[in-house]
């Protein structure tokens, strides 16, 4: 048996308005596994904010079958007793001090008394709020209300927890305490859904990524299946007074050497015997993971040029 | 309970609102021509003080889940183990709580003129403000349940025609003594449609000093809460109902 939490086949959401009609999800299959960091990659407007209020059930599909938590189609009460939701928007009464609004969320989640302030309080520490938390919401900054409703979505210790963009409007500061936040939450056996175009963030966190356009899904899978099978052999070399560029497009290197890349041992072998020819030498060939973002603008192209 | 959590938290919400600060102005104003009013002040003060209940009743009732969903503690509150329906009674009950609480101000007030005036106070006068909640609760529900399913200004005029006074053609005449025949009929129709099918208002006023003679103040005030909690209930049904159709 497969341990996935959430699994999507063929699932598709239409938007109709009196004018148009979006098909903001088109057919979108995946799934993630208990214990997963699952990233769901996409430009603006690709459909993530959608999928994800499907999952949660927050608005109904048109088409497909989805299972979370090994349900075709869980209550609310099931639903969300066992997982947490960071919309995309801050969804707060400013009026509030932090620590209300916290109290407020966890009574809902069924915490009280004793526990609910231990929760409370280790919560509060967890974002580093705890200084502000008697201050009204209105006078936080976007970081402060980010890390407020990130709190409010680990209170109850949910196993899965969804965040659309958690460090949306956050510096590079806040966006990297966020993300430790979270690989300490996912440490801990937590399974985590995030929405992100930020592609540097999705590599450091997920190991589990789907990527989306035009609300279709162009790659899904593990991390590291999908860019390990779209490994580079970075070849450096010496060509002694030759322009290098005329070979494959090589740059220049430090030390005086070119380098370039190739896609596999055929490609670096004909290579070789070029720069043999030429009267040079090659220094070196590695293995090189692509970077994510290669690979995302490599899934998106590909499929638009088919 | 979870309802209860809605409820404080409503509480809270209405207390933090600037509203809260207009409504502490008004009983300041009214305390003052209370005072200035001298032996005028029951039918006067109460008068108005009854009058302003109401109408923050209705204002409470249409805004009530308009202000949640407008800064999206609404949707947020939703992705608890909570039901829309659960929701909604909670913050039923904690506008309720609530207009209790500024009820409670006015009674107060208003003993305390009459303290100063020198007049005669039976118990009953006292809790003038205090016994018309369920009323209030009624009507509260009915402006949150149109509200859901009508502009809110129109839920707005449908609860003010549930107030009593424009229940009976004599009182129509009496607060608009020009208005066209046809204007007449019209708000005449329309009140009393509103009064069956917000009968809490109506069988309070018609019927409530008759039921106190009969029963005693202490079962007629309990008869009308359950009453007014049947018929909130439903409303919070049919609000529910229409809401669990959109895209919250
Ligand atoms: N309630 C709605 N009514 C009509 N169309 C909608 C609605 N919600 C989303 N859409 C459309 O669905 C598509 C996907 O939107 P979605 O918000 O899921 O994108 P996203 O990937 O989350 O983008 P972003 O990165 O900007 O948040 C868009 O074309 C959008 O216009
Ligand atoms: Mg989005």
């Amino acid at each position: 048996m497969s341990d996935a939490v959430i699994q999507l086949r063929g699932v598709s959401k239409r938007f109709a308005t009196r004018r148009a009609e979006t098909l903001a999800l088109d057919d979108v299959s995946f799934e993630v596994q208990r214990g997963d960091v699952f990233g769901l990659l996409g430009a603006n407007g690709a459909g993530k904010t959608t999928a994800m209020r499907c999952i949660l059930g927050l608005t109904h599909i048109s088409g497909g079958s989805l299972q979370v938590l090994g349900r075709e189609r869980p209550s609310r009460h099931e639903l969300f007793a066992r997982t947490a939701y960071l919309p995309e928007e801050p969804q707060l009464f400013i009026g509030a001090t932090g620590r209300e609004h916290l109290a407020y969320f966890g009574r809902l989640s069924a915490l009280d008394g004793a526990r609910l302030q231990t929760r409370l309080d280790e919560t509060l520490r967890l974002v580093e709020l705890n200084d502000a938390a008697d201050r009204r919401i209105g006078t936080y900054s976007k970081g402060m209300k980010q890390r407020l409703g990130i709190a409010a979505a680990i209170l109850a210790e949910p196993e899965i927890i969804f965040l659309d963009e958690p460090t949306r409007g956050l510096d590079p500061v806040g966006s990297k305490r966020v993300r430790d936040l979270l690989a300490n939450l996912a440490a801990g056996g937590a399974t985590l859904f995030i929405n992100s175009h930020l592609l540097g963030e999705v590599e450091r966190l997920c190991n589990r990524v789907g990527i989306l356009d035009k609300g279709r899904v162009r790659a899904a899978g593990k991390l590291a299946d999908l860019l390990g099978e779209n490994s580079l052999l970075a070849v450096r070399f010496a060509l002694p007074g030759e322009p290098g560029q005329e070979l494959a497009g090589a740059e220049r290197a430090d030390g005086g050497l070119w380098k370039t890349t190739v896609p596999d041992t055929a490609a670096l072998a004909a290579l070789s015997e070029k720069i043999a020819a030429a009267g040079g030498r090659v220094v070196s060939a590695q293995a090189e993971r692509i970077a994510l973002e290669d690979y995302f603008i490599r899934a998106i192209g590909r499929e638009e040029q088919a | 309970m979870k309802i209860l959590a809605v409820a404080r938290f409503t509480l809270l919400r209405l207390s933090r609102s600037r509203y809260f600060f207009a409504g502490a102005f008004i009983i300041g104003l009214l305390a003052a021509a209370t005072f200035a009013l001298g032996d005028l002040w029951v039918s006067t003060a109460q008068n108005l003080a009854r009058m302003i209940l109401w109408l923050m009743a209705i204002w409470l009732g249409i805004s009530l889940v308009h202000a949640d969903r407008a800064d999206g503690t609404l949707r947020s509150t939703l992705t608890r183990p909570i039901s829309l329906l659960e929701v909604i009674i909670g913050k039923l009950l904690g506008a309720l709580a609530y207009l209790t609480l500024v009820a409670a101000g006015f009674t107060a007030l208003l003993l305390l003129a009459a303290w100063h005036e020198g007049a005669a106070v039976s118990w009953r006068d006292a809790v003038y403000q205090l016994h018309l909640l369920p009323v209030h609760l009624a009507v509260m529900a009915l402006a949150m349940m149109v509200a859901q399913f009508a502009p809110r200004f129109m839920a707005g005029i449908v609860a003010l025609l549930a107030w009593d006074n424009f229940y009976t053609a004599e009182s129509i005449n009496r607060l608009f003594p020009k208005l066209s025949p046809t204007a007449f009929d019209v708000m005449h129709g329309v009140a009393r449609v509103v009064h069956l099918v917000c009968p809490p208002t109506s069988t309070f006023y018609l019927s409530f000093k008759d039921f106190t003679v009969l029963h005693g103040v202490g079962d007629t005030y309990l008869l009308l809460l359950v009453y007014a909690a049947h018929y909130a209930l439903a409303c919070c049904l049919l609000a529910a109902w229409a809401l669990n159709r959109q895209e919250l």
